[in-house]
């Protein structure tokens, strides 16, 4: 029986639906008080999904279930790493639970799954942030808006939504009679769409939602279903997209760069990285027409990059506000190489991968990203990237001059042992970054199998 | 033993990083054990590489080559080996490691657990760096040096050090961007033997050469951009001063002599009026600097520069003797300017900073400090017996043959030398004590006693007998001329 639905690919996605309801109709008989089982039930429930796709994986190697998997894996990582914060509410995970189906349906090619996907994620993230998630659904129902209208003009050109049927028509139709019909769909697409990659200048909801713990499971995903969206319907267009997703890359990155050199909370400045590292994976994507496997393999590895760097530097954040209490500022991590050496030496690597310095993993995927671009002939987008790197040498550098060179303000402040779970998390994640820095075939052979 | 003797080089370039590994998980008290375990550490890697010094004999070709598959998907390898000049530098940058290990003995607690660990880092990726015949590796070699270099440089609570650091950045990224482009003309290759057998074009050759230049010619460093070197060689401690302008330079003249002049030679040649002009502006500029600069750290921070210039000059009159000479000026220029850097730090460390117009008098306080610096004096200004005349005498003699004009010019850069050297000797060591309180500090400290020893010997002997030194480059530097005018003669065409 188990075997049989193992075959169904869509099986995995469903898991957390299911477990979504089961806690919820538990929680209406426990008058919401069971939120351990809760955790307990949410993680036991992605790890079955991440398992089942794992399986699916291997008899297809299909990219989407890599990239699923990622997802799953990160939030579960952030389930773990809420250990030592004590349960929280019933519904915290019931909405995490839906939005993690929600990412479920990037395996889909039908534009429509994909839009319910989004719907989901947006409406169940919304709701977990807060009052900065009303701010984030208002903006999000914004995009969502020419999301649809840039559908229905595609569908009103090609007649499909399904992304490989649009993948060999639409060529034709954007070079045809239709043109300028189809071209403002994929225009008014790509405008939705940017909102969900936080490209400048629709990112501004990325600090908002950045103390999210599906944030960068979100973030992976939906630039995920960019880069589809890419191969299948944006690339038609042409020289006028190589264009505009080069002005994109070279925007986001910059802008990002410059707003991060002036933050001083330490989620803040993540967030801005997290956006301009958007912008350095989105330089590989004028070559998408010419070289799509080279151009999928190298956003992929730079994602896998981004979703390990990225989570570890946020669980060394959330380690520092479990320890201290409140948000993280700059000032706070003066000392810090005395008081928690473990925690100075991790995030300095994390930074360093940030900059793209080898050994670290940060390197080998710029390095992958800059071949792809100048093999493809877009060495000009390389070289603004290549700028912004030299930008992003002091928004990096200067925790790590704090952390290492500044005298502490509070020496007094003792620092209690960290969690057992954060410095198993921590220690891995280092030693992935270095280990895939250093030797990154495994991980390229991996990523190149899929389709 | 097969296994040994056939991955010698990788054994030795790894076995420092491995000790810094090992160095992370000792705690930051025991600073005993750290120096000694890192100084003795260091000592070994020289001793194995002295013995492959004395034993390889070098006739172009690439000695200890190892190839394994990196990332074969990309037709990225680890592939090393050495040729005389490589030989040349690793053994600089082992005989170097340990002084300035020696020379920053004092450091305290946690911060010489950094330092030594820092050290040893650098120590591995120049080694390999050196040897590195795929260009992937080198970079990856040369990016591991950064960030140990930032903890190098900088000290204290202030923006200082990273302001020195975006320079070296702005290196890495002008290296990064002329290695892509390079790798994507040659079709994906990373192996330094395809790039030299691949024919760029004019244009290629022309554009490349720029970048090649911008990335190079920042750790020289050359002129224009020459005020990160004077500012972190200053600011930092004598460990960093003698890795920078005694071993990171040196990666700059390595990538002009291993990539830039033999894989673009066209370009050499429209572009040499310009280097040339640069090179001599090098050593005339920062020369006068030198010779009316009070601060002492800055003054060796500007003879390293004007003593540069010369190198540079050599390599890019493209004359067979100019060649030969820069190649051993390199290894003389790094033994010689840390002799500098090291009497600036035993100074330092007493309490003089600035030159006093009419002489401290420290000679009276400290005749054997006078005795060793008089005789690093005499070295930097390439006085007969000492090793830089060996070097700049060929430079010289090869550059006026090709380059007469800018020969002609570096030539004045001989008496500006003399200038800046005497200067700073008479008015360090001579004259009338200017402060009793100099008498309070000792004299030459056993520990640095020893740091100039091998130097003075090796000052010496190369200046005496330089045969067997330029034995180990003959054949490196055929190889480079033939590289370099097999595509002048093209040139022409």
């Amino acid at each position: 029986m188990i075997l049989e639905l193992q075959k169904i690919t869509w099986f995995p996605i469903f898991i957390p639906l299911a477990a979504a309801l089961i806690i919820a109709l538990v929680s209406a008989f426990t008058k919401g008080e069971g939120s351990l089982f809760a955790k307990i039930f949410s993680i036991a429930a992605l790890l079955v999904s991440i398992f089942l796709a794992w399986h699916n994986w291997l008899d297809g190697r299909s990219q989407n279930l890599l990239v699923l998997i990622l997802a799953y894996i990160s939030v579960v990582m952030v389930i773990f790493l809420t250990l030592p914060c004590g349960p929280l509410a019933v519904e915290h995970y019931i909405l995490l639970l839906l939005s993690a189906f929600g990412m479920g349906c990037i395996i889909s090619s039908e534009l429509l799954i994909i839009l319910l996907g989004i719907v989901m994620i947006l409406l169940s993230t919304s709701s977990l942030a807060g009052p900065s998630g009303f701010k984030y659904y208002l903006m999000s129902s914004f995009a969502l808006v020419f999301f649809l209208i840039g559908l229905a003009f595609i569908f009103g050109s090609a007649g499909s939504m399904n992304l490989e049927t649009l993948g060999s028509r639409l060529p034709e139709i954007t070079a045809g009679s239709g043109r300028y019909f189809s071209l403002l769909g994929i225009a008014m697409l790509l405008i939705g769409s940017s909102f969900l990659i936080a490209v400048v200048p629709f990112h501004t909801w990325v600090p908002y939602l950045c103390n999210e713990e599906s944030f960068l499971a979100i973030r992976l995903v939906l630039f995920y279903i960019f880069l589809k969206m890419s191969l299948a319907i944006f690339q038609s267009a042409g020289g006028l997209w190589i264009y505009v997703v080069s002005v994109m890359a070279i925007v986001t990155m910059t802008f990002a760069n410059l707003a991060a050199i002036s933050q001083t909370n330490i989620r803040r400045l993540l967030a801005y990285t997290s956006i301009s590292h958007a912008g350095y994976a989105l330089v590989a994507f004028p070559t998408i027409a010419s070289d799509p496997k080279g151009t999928f393999s190298s956003v992929i590895f730079y994602l896998v990059t981004y979703m390990l760097v990225m989570s570890g530097a946020f669980s060394v954040v959330a380690a520092l506000e479990g320890a201290g209490g409140g948000q993280i500022e700059m000032d706070n991590l003066a000392g810090l190489s005395r008081r928690r050496p473990f925690l100075a030496a991790v995030f300095s690597l994390f930074l360093i991968s940030f900059i793209g310095i080898p050994p670290a993993m940060g390197f080998f995927a710029k390095y992958y990203i800059f071949m792809t671009a100048i093999k493809g002939g877009f060495f000009w987008v390389v070289v603004a990237a290549l700028i912004n790197i030299v930008l992003s040498v002091y928004i990096y550098l200067r925790p790590i001059m704090v952390m290492y060179f500044y005298e502490d303000k509070n020496p007094s402040f003792e620092a209690e042992p960290l969690h057992p779970a954060i410095i198993a998390i921590l220690t891995i994640t280092a030693l992935a970054v270095i280990y895939f820095g250093l030797f990154p075939s495994l991980l390229l052979v991996i990523i190149g199998q899929g389709v | 033993m097969h296994l040994i003797e056939s991955h010698i080089l990788t054994i030795i370039i790894f076995v420092p990083i491995l000790g810094a590994g090992l160095l992370v998980a000792v705690p930051s008290g025991w600073k005993i054990f750290i120096r000694l375990f890192s100084f003795i550490l260091a000592l070994a890697v020289l001793a194995a590489i002295s013995g492959l010094f004395i034993l390889t004999n070098s006739n172009g070709d690439f000695k200890f080559v190892e190839t394994v598959p990196w990332i074969p998907v990309l037709n990225i390898f680890y592939r090393i080996g050495i040729d005389g000049v490589s030989l040349l530098l690793i053994l600089l940058t082992a005989l170097l490691i340990p002084l300035a290990m020696l020379s920053s003995w004092r450091e305290e607690g946690a911060d010489g657990k950094r330092l030594h660990i820092s050290i040893l880092v650098i120590e591995t990726a120049l080694l390999g760096l050196f040897s590195s015949l795929d260009l992937f590796l080198f970079y990856s070699f040369w990016g591991v040096t950064l960030i140990p270099l930032y903890f190098l440089i900088s000290k204290g609570r202030d923006g200082e050090g990273i302001k020195f650091f975006t320079f070296l950045m702005i290196a890495s990224v002008f290296m990064l961007a002329a290695f892509l482009l390079t790798a994507a003309k040659t079709g994906g290759s990373w192996n330094l033997v395809e790039w030299y057998l691949y024919k760029f074009d004019m244009m290629d050759q022309l554009f490349l050469f720029v970048i090649f230049t911008a990335a190079f010619g920042i750790l020289l460093p050359m002129i224009p951009v020459h005020t990160w070197f004077v500012g972190s060689v200053s600011r930092s401690s004598t460990a960093g001063g003698i890795i920078l302008a005694g071993l990171v330079t040196k990666v700059g003249f390595y990538g002009f002599y291993r990539l830039v002049i033999p894989i673009f030679p066209m370009a050499v040649v429209k572009f040499s009026p310009i280097i040339l002009s640069i090179s001599t502006l090098c050593i005339i500029y920062s020369g006068l600097i030198a010779a009316v600069n009070k601060d002492i750290k800055q003054i060796a921070a500007y003879i390293s520069i004007s003593q540069a210039g010369f190198i540079f000059l050599g390599l890019f009159s493209v004359h067979e003797e100019a060649i030969r000479g820069s190649l051993v000026q390199i290894f003389n220029h790094g033994l010689s300017i840390s002799a500098m850097i090291l009497v600036v730090g035993m100074l330092l460390e007493r309490g003089f900073c600035k030159i006093a117009d009419n002489g401290a008098g420290l000679a009276r306080a400290f005749p054997i400090i006078a005795i060793v610096s008089v005789l690093t004096g005499l070295s930097l200004m390439a006085i007969p017996l000492f090793n830089n005349f060996v070097g700049l005498f060929l430079i010289l003699l090869g550059a006026f043959q090709t380059k007469t004009i800018y020969a002609a010019v570096a030539l004045s850069g001989l008496m500006i030398q003399a200038i800046y050297i005497l200067r700073f000797l008479s008015k360090t060591f001579f004259g009338k004590l200017s402060s009793e309180d100099y008498l309070k500090s000792p004299d030459i400290r056993m520990r640095e006693f020893w740091m100039f020893v091998p130097i003075i010997i090796l000052v010496i002997s190369i200046g005496l007998w330089p045969k067997p030194w330029l034995c180990k480059i003959d054949g490196p530097a055929d190889m480079f001329m033939k590289l370099s005018k097999r595509i002048e003669i093209t040139g022409v065409k």
